[in-house]
């Protein structure tokens, strides 16, 4: 009995003591450009920066399409293809997600433009396009040969046609101060060579350092 | 009975400060929102935007939907994953997908999940051919400072031909959510 009123007493003590005003702020939705306090003192680019980011590169690409489709396609008359490549990410302080966020608003940005889908179409790596063809249609239980037709494997254009975007993110920490240098690139699959690049860099100094 | 009591307590603590969440996680509301939004820039894109030269004499796009692939730090359970891509489908006009030669059909993750339950008679959805698929991502940018945290969104959604990969329509919704305190504060 004494130990249950002891509890009831500890109870009433404690509703008291955790009913005071409310710590903390529930925050909410925000708009993407706008800068949060999180954002401001923890490691990594900002979300805003990383919008920029994306809105310059894809600007950059498109201003200068024309004269890339001019001089470095093979045969202009032949839309290119443009697959996700590899990301570097050396940044130390930002996961390889961030950078895939970054490529994701490239992609979206890009994709927005007449001229981009006019002179290019965007592609899925082909593992995951045979991957969708098999959850679709079975194709691993089934005979090769017995397959429909139209359904022989995945089209792809000859490697002088198709370009990889690549990306790089450096980061360079000092203190409270941290560099970040990124790199975007579209590479031909077929010699390697760099048809195109756009590096955007910024520096933060943040409190929590 | 010391552990007992020091349980209530917490308990007892924890619900009494229960009043407001302090956490970034996605909530009903922005799931309508994302939903709707996407719906509204697709059916835009299907009047004037990169699908607008679509006709009724166009090759036919049979598109099938699945569901949304996760790649943020939050849960979402099935029934949402599906539902954001279903809401999007649902709120085409069915003329504006006639006038373009859209059609969508079951998915394939549907058409097993009934064989297993026997809710379909055998031999059904033989002559389904879906030549697009409809895929949704969900990734996010997670920036934390002691008791402060902020989640920045983007769901990608996407339609692409089966035959080849190739990108035929994507749009994205992009927002942050943000909350400064402990969950128990």
């Amino acid at each position: 009995m004494c130990a249950v009123s002891r509890v009831g007493g500890l109870c009433v003590l404690s509703f008291i003591v955790g009913c005071g005003a409310p710590k903390g702020d529930p925050g909410g939705r925000v708009e993407v450009h706008r800068t949060t306090p999180a954002e401001r003192r923890a490691p990594g680019m900002v979300v805003a920066d990383m919008a920029s980011a994306s809105d310059q590169i894809a600007q950059s690409l498109i201003s200068d399409l024309n004269g890339i489709v001019e001089k470095q396609f093979r045969d202009p008359s032949v839309r290119a293809w443009v697959v996700f490549g590899a990301i570097e990410n050396k940044s130390y302080t930002m996961p390889r997600t961030d950078f895939e966020y970054i490529r994701e608003l490239v992609k979206d940005k890009l994709q927005k433009s007449a001229l981009w889908r006019d002179n290019i179409k965007f592609v899925a790596q082909r593992k995951a396009v045979e991957q969708q063809n098999r959850e679709e249609f079975d194709e691993d239980d089934r005979d090769p040969l017995q397959r429909e037709p139209g359904r022989e494997g995945v089209e792809r254009p000859s490697k002088e046609h198709m370009y990889y975007l690549n990306g790089k993110a450096y980061g360079v920490l000092r203190g409270s101060t941290e560099d970040y240098y990124l790199s975007f690139n579209l590479t031909r699959a077929s010699d390697g060579e760099e048809i195109f690049s756009h590096s955007y860099e910024m520096k933060y100094t943040k409190r929590d350092h | 009975m010391q552990i007992a009591m020091l349980s209530a307590v917490t308990c007892v603590i924890l619900a009494s400060c229960a009043s407001a969440p302090r956490r970034t996680m996605l909530t009903i509301e922005d799931y309508a929102f994302i939903a709707d939004e996407i719906a509204a820039k697709l059916q835009a894109d299907l009047s004037t935007g990169p699908l607008a030269s679509r006709t009724s004499g166009s090759p036919p796009m049979v598109i099938s939907v699945q569901k949304v692939v996760n790649l943020t730090s939050d849960l979402l359970p099935t029934s949402i994953r599906r539902a954001l891509v279903v809401r999007v489908k649902d709120s085409l006009p069915k003329v504006l997908l006639e006038e373009k030669n859209i059609q969508f059909v079951i998915p394939m993750e549907l058409v097993r999940a009934g064989a297993g339950t026997r809710e379909w008679e055998e031999g059904s959805f033989t002559e389904r051919r879906p030549t697009h698929h409809m895929t949704v991502k969900f990734r996010s940018v997670t920036r934390t400072a002691e008791k402060q945290r902020t989640e920045s969104y983007l769901c990608d959604y996407q339609i692409t031909a089966l035959s080849s990969g190739e990108l035929v329509w994507s749009d994205q919704v992009e927002f942050k959510r943000w909350a400064e305190g402990r969950l128990w504060d």
